[in-house]
């Protein structure tokens, strides 16, 4: 009780540091709702600071495609969720334009169309969380492309061992080649049943599962095979681990 | 050393270490800002591992605090 007292005598001591008003304000009530109020008022700015306007365009305007929040019996978090924190800000691609080109040690280099990827190579969906090393997660159903289904068309040469993602804003991360071969991952371009928001890295985020968000690059525009097993992408040549395992560290 | 003096220089450490994990805090979340205004010092790396290494600290001196002033309290 003494120590429950103490804290509280100590907390009075700082609120009338910077308070030093009437005496009615350092009742246990008034600091309470204090308290309280502080919360309330914190958590409407941090609303209010939200981007609340990334909203996927709807095809031809007729139906405005609806968030799914939950998935077989899962709970998802919303697109809205991420807090944004690229390098250069969300890239606006004109997909007209955009062509997803796949490069380095392979038999074919391929430089693919948006639609042409789409209406070429099948779909997969999976619920996976992302984890931020700013201590965030978000829960999402992805749907895309196998990225091993791209590799298979461009034919990877044997000296390969490293793949390599390029996005539009000058980011990059790499992956050992055996962690795309050897285990489903894919390019989503749908989230939670919504075509990817360009905030969210549209046309194609990578889900890196098991991964450190660093390693999840969004607005992908170019795939480069390589036998550079040094490479590093923008945040492990400042220090995050390249491996980026969720069950490890992500300082090297 | 005093009572007092002691109590004065823990205060400030705790000080220090509050507003070094509220820098590093926001240099882990809003580098752009904390980056450039920090003349490079507080980069989201150097701001995550030194925001990790706080906590013990911030926490021990954070007890060491209420505890001096509960001894004051009784004394």
């Amino acid at each position: 009780m003494h120590l429950a007292n103490s804290i509280f005598f100590d907390f009075r001591i700082h609120i009338f540091i910077f308070f030093p008003a009437r005496e009615s304000l350092m009742k246990p009530g008034s600091i309470i709702l204090f308290i309280v109020v502080l919360g309330i008022a914190t958590f409407w700015v941090f609303t209010l600071l939200e981007p609340g306007t990334i909203m996927p365009a709807s095809p031809g305007g007729l139906l405005t495609p609806v968030e799914i929040q939950n998935y077989e019996g899962e709970d998802l978090s919303s697109f809205r969720d991420f807090r944004e924190n690229s390098i250069k800000g969300p890239q606006k691609i004109q997909i007209e334009n955009y062509h997803l080109l796949i490069t380095g040690l392979v038999e074919k280099e391929l430089f693919l169309p948006y639609s042409e990827i789409l209406n070429t190579y099948p779909s997969y969906e999976k619920v996976v969380t992302l984890h931020c090393v700013e201590g965030w997660d978000a829960t999402i159903l992805w749907e895309g492309i196998l990225v091993q289904d791209l590799l298979d068309d461009a034919g990877v040469k044997p000296s390969a061992n490293t793949i390599i993602f390029y996005a539009e804003d000058g980011y990059s991360t790499s992956f050992p080649l055996s962690y795309i071969m050897e285990r489903p991952i894919i390019m989503a371009h749908r989230i939670n049943n919504l075509t990817l928001p360009t905030e969210r890295g549209f046309p194609f985020q990578l889900v890196a599962e098991d991964k450190w968000g660093y390693k999840w690059i969004k607005w992908i525009t170019k795939i480069e095979l390589s036998d550079d097993q040094k490479y590093q992408g923008y945040w492990e040549s400042r220090g995050y681990a390249q491996d980026a395992d969720l069950n490890t560290g992500f300082f090297n | 050393m005093n009572h007092r003096q002691i109590h004065i220089q823990v205060a400030y450490a705790l000080l220090a270490a509050a507003v070094l994990m509220i820098i590093t805090g926001l240099g882990i979340t809003e580098p752009e800002i904390i980056t450039p205004i920090s003349f490079g010092l507080f980069t989201k790396f150097i701001s995550q591992r030194i925001h990790f290494f706080l906590w013990g600290p911030f926490c021990i001196l954070f007890i060491i605090h209420i505890w001096l002033v509960h001894k004051k309290m009784r004394g």
